[in-house]
């Protein structure tokens, strides 16, 4: 085994129960600083350099190694609090990943501390922006007021106002996204410890008219999912008809709360 | 498995998974450590696919939620 690689999954307190042991039996523990890596030995020549680029090509080498890494941590998780490796780390020695630990102990003991009895839900919201055009339409007194003008208007007038009332129409969509994705986030923000707001994904070259409003993940406590998980269904159904739609996924490993650059 | 993770009414997409599993967490650099890419190759190589799986859920959703309006 000298040879081989390391790949890892998490970072643990204690050693994971036979559950795990019995569905994953390549996994090993290495231990150091007083925590544990949950890991697997690779052959080097599995991980070269171009096989890596070919394998991230590989939609279902992809898919069955990262649902595998996400695996691994979920079922050990469900007994302690983890600190999660990003997919596809690897160390080239058990000597490299021991100093790793010995070095950061104190950062992730604290990090452990922290996570105990938390877990990570991710919430995304989408809108339907035909359908929100519509509402706009029909709600928005500025909207209605500029079409009034337009339909008594010259035609060259009319011209004018008409780009008018695109550039409002863009203007009001602006901050409705905004209040839609303010209110969804106000309204967990009650339930959750800690929330972090990532990047909007944009909806590249897919031809459909839906936007993303929210891509957040919040850290709850165990003893708050189940009020967590009805606020977003309350979210869901207050929104429903203004083409809003509310995705709700969980727990994960605490990716969006860990944070050790190496 | 992630029979655990739960998500509204669907499966749980690579999109999903890749989502949290990349550049996150424990996020590693240096000689004595490899990881499967480079972070930002990662995800500069993962975007087409991800926007592909990203396309075709979206387009699920939004039928779903067609439907449900008078």
């Amino acid at each position: 085994m000298a040879d081989n690689f390391l790949y890892t999954y998490c970072i643990v307190r204690r050693l994971p129960g036979e559950e795990v042991t019995d569905r994953y039996p390549d996994l090993v523990f290495i231990e150091a600083g007083g925590v544990r890596v949950v890991a697997k030995y690779v052959p080097p020549d599995e991980y070269s350099e171009e096989i890596r680029k070919l394998r991230l090509a590989d939609e279902e080498w992809l898919d069955r190694n990262a649902r595998e890494h996400l695996s691994v941590i979920a079922m050990v998780m469900e007994c302690q609090p983890v600190i999660p490796f990003n997919f596809g780390t690897i160390f080239r020695t058990r000597n490299s990943l021991a100093d790793f630990l010995a070095d950061y102990a104190q950062r992730l003991e604290e990090t452990l501390n922290g996570l105990e009895g938390r877990e990570e839900w991710a919430v995304k919201a989408y809108c339907d922006e035909a359908l929100l055009n519509e509402h706009l339409h029909l709600g928005s007194p500025a909207i209605a007021a500029i079409e009034k003008e337009i339909a008594e208007a010259s035609p060259g007038r009319a011209y004018l106002l008409r780009k008018k009332k695109t550039e409002l129409l863009a203007r009001e969509l602006e901050s409705i996204h905004a209040a839609l994705a303010k209110a969804i986030v106000d309204a967990l923000l009650p339930l959750s410890e800690q929330h972090v707001l990532n990047r909007l994904i944009p909806a590249e070259g897919s031809g459909e008219d839906v936007r993303m409003l929210v891509n957040g993940a919040f850290l709850v406590g165990s003893d708050r999912v189940g009020a967590f998980l009805r606020v977003t269904e309350n979210l869901a159904g207050r929104y429903r008809e203004t083409g809003v739609t509310l995705d709700v996924t969980g727990p994960w490993p605490p990716y969006d709360f860990v944070d050790i650059p190496i | 498995m992630q029979e655990d993770i739960y998500a509204t009414n669907r499966q749980v997409t690579l999109l999903d998974i890749l989502d949290r599993v990349l550049n996150k967490g424990v996020v590693i650099s240096g000689d004595i450590i490899i990881s499967v890419a480079d972070i930002d190759l990662v995800y500069v190589g993962l975007r087409v696919l991800l926007s592909s799986v990203e396309t075709m859920e979206r387009q699920g959703d939004a039928s779903r939620e067609k439907s449900l309006i008078p």
